[in-house]
């Protein structure tokens, strides 16, 4: 701790004037980014009419809070959103423990077989035999409207492999031996010095599954025919791509006005849907920013 | 001292050598032991399906086999047919020039932003900025392209904004010279944020007595960054632009086909949005596949050779 | 600190509030409660008891979404497995001929997915809904003998009267969905209009605000030169009185089917029919007007009176769109268009230019007896005929089509002279359904529907909704006016098919591929020429260039095989 406020004082050094440039830009660069997220907010609260203009750009125009009280009494969405949280926290440790491993294994200097094992990780990430052939798959394996399908197939990704492996990299190998020395086996050194000090890693990766998860619809667009395991963005997708479906498709008078009607009771609902399906994982991020705070690895490599 | 760190690497390697050798078979089977589950997955999520790109030298329908007596073999009709299609050179021209503006401005934007909010040391700031930086990512394709069409319309927001600055007003959407830009800096700004979370990661990492012995040096802030943060991010810039090297066949094909429409065929039209239609014309799965194998070898050679570069240039890789 | 205690109090209600909704969802979970695998029984349960074992059909479809007058979407899974009167009616009606259904519904965003990867993985349904499988896939699945034909199944195992309606009544319009070997796999949608004994089809086009032409004392345009000046003077004289000129004509740049092509009596597809009566295929690029249609688009662009944006809702709830194309006969797009306060609403009358040029403007119209191509349902070799044969007789009775499009008399209609008349003032949100829309089971879901148009109630619907908009007096006549003149003076107009495929044959697998392969590259060519001609980045000058361009695409080998296609359905 005193190690960092030292270090933090002496930083603080640099040119007043350039300092405060960067603090700008910084507010600029927030600005860029919140003001679209606030967009949103005041579509969702204006009245669905002008929600339907898009030209609503400073406070809500008129305010019905009616598209939230249509999400609140959805149940539908509250088991969304509960499959969801289900799909996020397993995901999540699944993908910290599968990168790690094979992380840490490709790490390992002696490896035997790692020109194969590299090109084995490799060519997935560029080829893939499609749709279909996955799909029967799932099925084979009988994980066809499961909600282990949402699970399983996502428990890895050779490319946060690849970023643990790329970290792991970076910690010194005299760590290892000298716990060699002691006596450690390869699970502990794994335990007892790659885990602690991977940690910023770790957070990367878990911020990075919680997103992926959080955002992901496709498997279960594939795997999940029905309602009743689907998560929420397949709930928000059907929202939004029922709204954008445009009225001019429609090829009979009937799906026309149909269509029409969806077009506008959806303007405001999607708008108000997004809020309240992106606030929770807004929060996963500052809830795992403690673990990118400088100082904190070294600091636990002298413990 | 960062230097330092490499050298013992290299040094140790040939140590242990020596020092554990009868150990080794041993050590490896429970290093594999550690890794089964996960190759295990990998073997059969990523490479039992992979048999399906066999549909690329046949006339595959859904509902046939893949394999066996009744496939209409075409050998590489689909891929001469992509080949040598009205619109190839326009579809790799309109590709690599989005790829390539998304080199320069997606690739480097989370560097530079991760650079910039390391000079905020106000740690409540700090939080602020980075979490507002991600809040677009969150933002659903489909509602970022309705938002993005609406702001460059003729009375939209962005479009009042430029008039001020003497552009003229009118529909930007449908203005060919404006669309590589509109789609790159709304690529940019959805994921710059979340793509910054990396780099910031690695900043912590980095041990902060490099900064202090720099500064006993007389380094200033400009000369910390270069000479103790930029190579502390090395290789975690190397194995990504490997990635986005490899990755520059493919584009953000739902954000294009959100945005683009015939006026802006000319430069907005790419691999994706092409195989897309294609697929809703008449399923073509073959086709289709033909075309995604093609860029699939592009990718994966641009990606070979890129990593032999970087680990003799730099001595890091992807692998 | 505090922020992290907010996050880990909202993280545990949503979950407990989420796991609450999933227990709930449990309890029914056999039954299930959004859509999955639902045995019909609830209602058919004591027929069963008393009669004879059903024969059940497992149906494949979408579970279709309908909105309520409280704004709530209400599915086809919501009816079945809710208390719904229509879906209680509909299962007795099929008990008595000793059918139940067995459904397996999807979320329809999420069926052409669902539906391309299980006949990948093979069918396990007697009767599927189609919609969103290419013709290649179809025509393998009727090669493997997965789908069984249907009119072998009316001419063994139907009733007589089902029989003739599908081979010389009303339903033979689907012969034209006889593939090669002579038999029809699918069944479509089909739309009888009748007015006053004729039959007549819906019609699209153009529609203006006559409202504006009104206000600002502006004659109905009659040629396109007025049209021009009529659109001009909506911007000029501010006719939406917002300040700004911005009053815009929605007509698409990369389309032909946009109304005012037809006002140069040009097609409304690529491929398309010259003269509707002798069906001489050719395409709108070499007809007469094209060149005409391309220079008066010019002019509007260039005047800044076509909206660029061209679909989203903007600028119809911002109210400046001055001419549209959609149905005329629809109230829809003006529910949608925000007046400002104490104004009449918006009134959108359908309208046909003569271009002056010589070429006669062309209607839009659907047949009279309509095969629709929305979506088509077909029957697995699972399926026990003979109970399809008696499904058929259901689908085609008059009794499935009055509750299809009005619900139970009493309930959600009423016939008042002999008319029937739907009750629009319920409070029960599937009776609000059903005055708007069709039984959630049609359009796109489980069963195809068999619509009859009385369009002589349809108009008088449509004067009808203007009384409430601000037209006391004489309602939407204005627009219902245009639409019976072109039924009763029929002679004065010349036609145009909406939809030329609905009138082809099916495509033979050859047709099929070669098709599909020209249309990628022609459509991507024809739409982008189309929009830069317009916009004038491209020349008229290299017109030839343009036509050569398009050969060299197949554009003419195309139109060959829609005359084919047309010859053998009308031959």
């Amino acid at each position: 701790m005193k190690n960092r406020n030292q270090y933090k004082s002496k930083i603080k050094e640099g040119n007043r004037a350039v300092t405060a440039i960067l603090y700008l830009l910084a507010a600029l660069m927030a600005f860029i980014t919140v003001y679209p997220m606030y967009y949103v907010l005041i579509l969702s609260l204006s009245e669905p009419q002008y929600a339907a203009t898009m030209k609503v750009y400073t406070i809500p125009k008129g305010f019905n809070l009616g598209a939230y009280e249509v999400l609140v009494t959805d149940t539908k969405m509250w088991r969304a959103y509960a499959n969801t949280f289900l799909y996020v926290i397993a995901n999540t440790i699944l993908m910290v423990i599968t990168s790690t491993t094979v992380a840490f294994g490709l790490n390992y200097k002696k490896l035997i077989g790692r020109k194969f094992l590299t090109m084995f990780l490799l060519i997935p990430m560029y080829f893939s035999g499609g749709m279909i052939p996955s799909f029967l798959l799932i099925v084979k394996l009988g994980l066809y409207d499961s909600p282990l399908s949402q699970i399983i197939p996502a428990a890895f990704s050779i490319w946060n492999i690849i970023l643990v492996r790329s970290y792991f990299r970076s910690i010194p190998d005299s760590l290892s031996e000298a716990a060699k020395i002691d006596g450690a086996g390869i699970l502990q050194i794994l335990i007892k010095i790659f885990v602690p000090l991977g940690k910023p890693i770790f957070a990367v990766i878990a911020v990075y599954t919680i997103v992926a998860t959080w955002n992901s619809w496709f498997k279960a667009m594939l795997y999940l025919p029905h309602t009743d395991w689907q998560p929420l963005q397949m709930h928000l997708r059907r929202i939004l791509v029922e709204t954008t479906r445009t009225v001019t498709q429609a090829m009979d008078p009937a799906a026309a006005k149909e269509a029409a009607a969806r077009e506008l009771s959806n303007a405001q609902l999607q708008y108000a849907m997004i809020i309240f399906t992106t606030l929770p994982v807004l929060f996963a991020y500052p809830f795992f920013q403690r673990y990118f705070v400088k100082g904190m690895v070294m600091g636990s490599l002298k413990e | 001292m960062f230097r330092k760190i490499h050298n013992t690497k290299g040094e140790s390697g040939t140590k242990q050598k020596k020092k554990y050798g009868e150990g080794i078979i041993k050590e490896n089977l429970q290093v594999y032991a550690l890794m089964l589950p996960t190759l295990l997955l990998i073997l059969i999520f990523c490479y039992v399906p992979l048999y399906g790109i066999i549909i690329a030298f046949e006339d595959y329908v859904p509902g046939s086999s893949f394999i066996g007596k009744d496939v209409d073999w075409v050998g590489l009709k689909w891929f001469k047919q992509f080949i040598t299609g009205h619109y190839f050179a326009r579809l790799i021209k309109n590709t690599l020039v989005l790829s390539i503006l998304n080199l320069i401005f997606g690739f480097t934007a989370p560097i530079l932003f991760a650079l910039l909010l390391d000079q905020i040391k106000h740690l409540k700031y700090k939080k602020f900025i980075q979490t507002a930086s991600y809040m677009p990512y969150f933002i659903s394709t489909v509602v970022v392209a309705g938002m993005v069409i609406s702001f460059v319309d003729t009375d939209g927001l962005i479009t009042s904004l430029l008039s001020v600055f003497g552009f003229a007003r009118e529909n930007y959407r449908t203005n060919s010279g404006a669309f590589p830009w509109i789609y790159t800096f709304t690529n940019v700004w959805k994921g710059f944020g979340f793509g910054s979370i990396l780099y910031c990661s690695i900043i912590s990492s980095i041990d902060p007595g490099l900064y202090e012995a720099a500064k006993l040096d007389g380094a200033n802030r400009w000369q910390q960054v270069w000479h103790v943060t930029l190579p502390g991010l090395k290789a975690v810039i190397a194995i990504n632009l490997i990635k986005t090297v490899g990755d520059i066949l493919s584009t953000n094909t739902d954000l294009i086909l959100l945005f683009y429409t015939p006026a802006t065929y000319d430069v907005a039209d790419v691999i994706g949005t092409y195989t897309y239609r294609l697929g809703i014309l008449e399923g073509q799965y073959s086709y289709t596949t033909a075309a995604g194998v093609f860029t699939s070898l592009i990718g994966f050679a641009i990606t070979y050779v890129a990593n032999k570069i970087s680990n003799k240039l730099a001595g890091v890789g992807l692998w | 600190m505090q922020k992290k205690r907010m996050w880990a109090a909202l993280l545990a209600a949503t979950m407990v509030m989420g796991s609450l909704a999933g227990c709930g969802a449990k309890d029914s979970e056999d039954k299930s409660t959004s859509g999955g695998k639902t045995e019909v029984g609830s209602a058919s349960e004591s027929v069963q008891e008393e009669t004879k074992e059903l024969d059940t059909i497992k149906i494949l479809g979408v579970d279709r979404p309908g909105t309520d007058n409280a704004g709530n979407t209400v599915y086809l899974s919501d009816w079945v497995n809710g208390d719904s009167k229509i879906w209680q009616r509909l299962t007795s009606d099929l008990a008595e001929r000793g059918i139940q259904l067995e459904l397996d519904l999807i979320a329809e965003d999420q069926y052409e997915t669902v539906i391309q990867t299980q006949i990948a993985a093979g069918l396990d349904c007697d009767m599927v809904n189609i919609h969103g499988v290419d013709s290649k896939t179809r025509m393998n699945l009727i090669k493997q003998g997965v789908l069984i034909p249907i009119n072998e199944i009316w001419d063994t195992y139907s009733e007589e009267s089902t029989k003739e309606f599908y081979t010389t009544g009303d339903g033979s319009v689907l012969e034209l969905n006889t593939m090669e070997d002579g038999n029809i796999y699918w069944l479509s949608p089909i739309t009888i209009g009748d007015y006053q004994g004729e039959s007549w089809g819906s019609v699209k086009g153009a529609m203006i605000r006559k409202d504006w032409l009104d206000k600002l004392n502006i004659e109905m345009p009659e040629t396109t030169d007025e049209l021009y000046d009529a659109l001009l003077a909506f911007q000029e004289q501010d006719a939406n009185g917002n300040g700004a000129k911005d009053e815009l004509t929605r007509a698409s740049l990369s389309s032909f089917y946009n109304g005012i092509a037809q006002m140069f009596g040009l097609g409304t597809d690529l491929v398309c029919f010259t003269d509707y009566e002798s069906g001489v295929v050719t395409s709108p690029w070499y007809q007469d007007g094209i060149k005409d249609y391309i220079n008066f688009m010019k002019k509007l662009y260039d005047a800044g009176l076509l909206d660029t944006a061209e679909s989203g809702t903007e600028n119809k709830v911002e109210n400046r769109l001055a001419l549209i194309c959609s149905w005329w006969a629809g109230t829809y797009e003006e529910a949608a268009v925000v007046v400002p306060e104490g104004q009449a609403g918006a009134n959108y009358v359908g309208i046909i230019c003569d271009s002056e040029t010589g070429v006669s403007p062309v209607v839009s119209i659907q047949d009279g007896i309509q095969k629709n191509s929305n979506y088509e349902v077909a029957f697995t070799s699972q399926a026990n005929k003979e109970a399809v044969g008696r499904l058929l007789d259901y689908l085609c009775s008059e009794e499935f089509s009055t509750l299809t499009e009005y619900g139970i008399e009493g309930y959600s209609y009423e016939v008042v002279d002999g008319v029937k008349v739907k009750i629009t003032d319920s409070d029960i949100s599937e009776v609000q359904l059903i005055s708007n829309l069709p039984a959630l089971w049609t359009n796109n879901a489980i069963l195809p529907r068999l619509e009859v148009v009385d369009r002589a109630q349809e108009l008088a619907t449509v004067v009808e909704a203007g009384y409430s908009v601000g037209y006391e007096e004489s309602g939407y006549s204005d627009k219902a006016n245009v639409i019976k003149d072109i039924y009763e003076n029929s002679e004065n107009y010349v036609f145009t098919q909406m939809t030329p495929s609905a009138s082809l044959a099916v495509a033979t697998e050859d047709e099929t591929q070669r098709s599909a392969d020209l249309r990628a590259d022609l459509d991507t060519y024809y739409k982008e020429l189309l929009t830069k001609l317009i916009m004038g980045q491209s020349s008229m000058d290299d017109w030839d260039t343009y036509i050569a361009e398009m050969k060299e695409l197949g554009l003419d080998e195309l139109i060959e095989i829609s005359q084919n296609r047309y010859d053998r359905a009308n031959k």
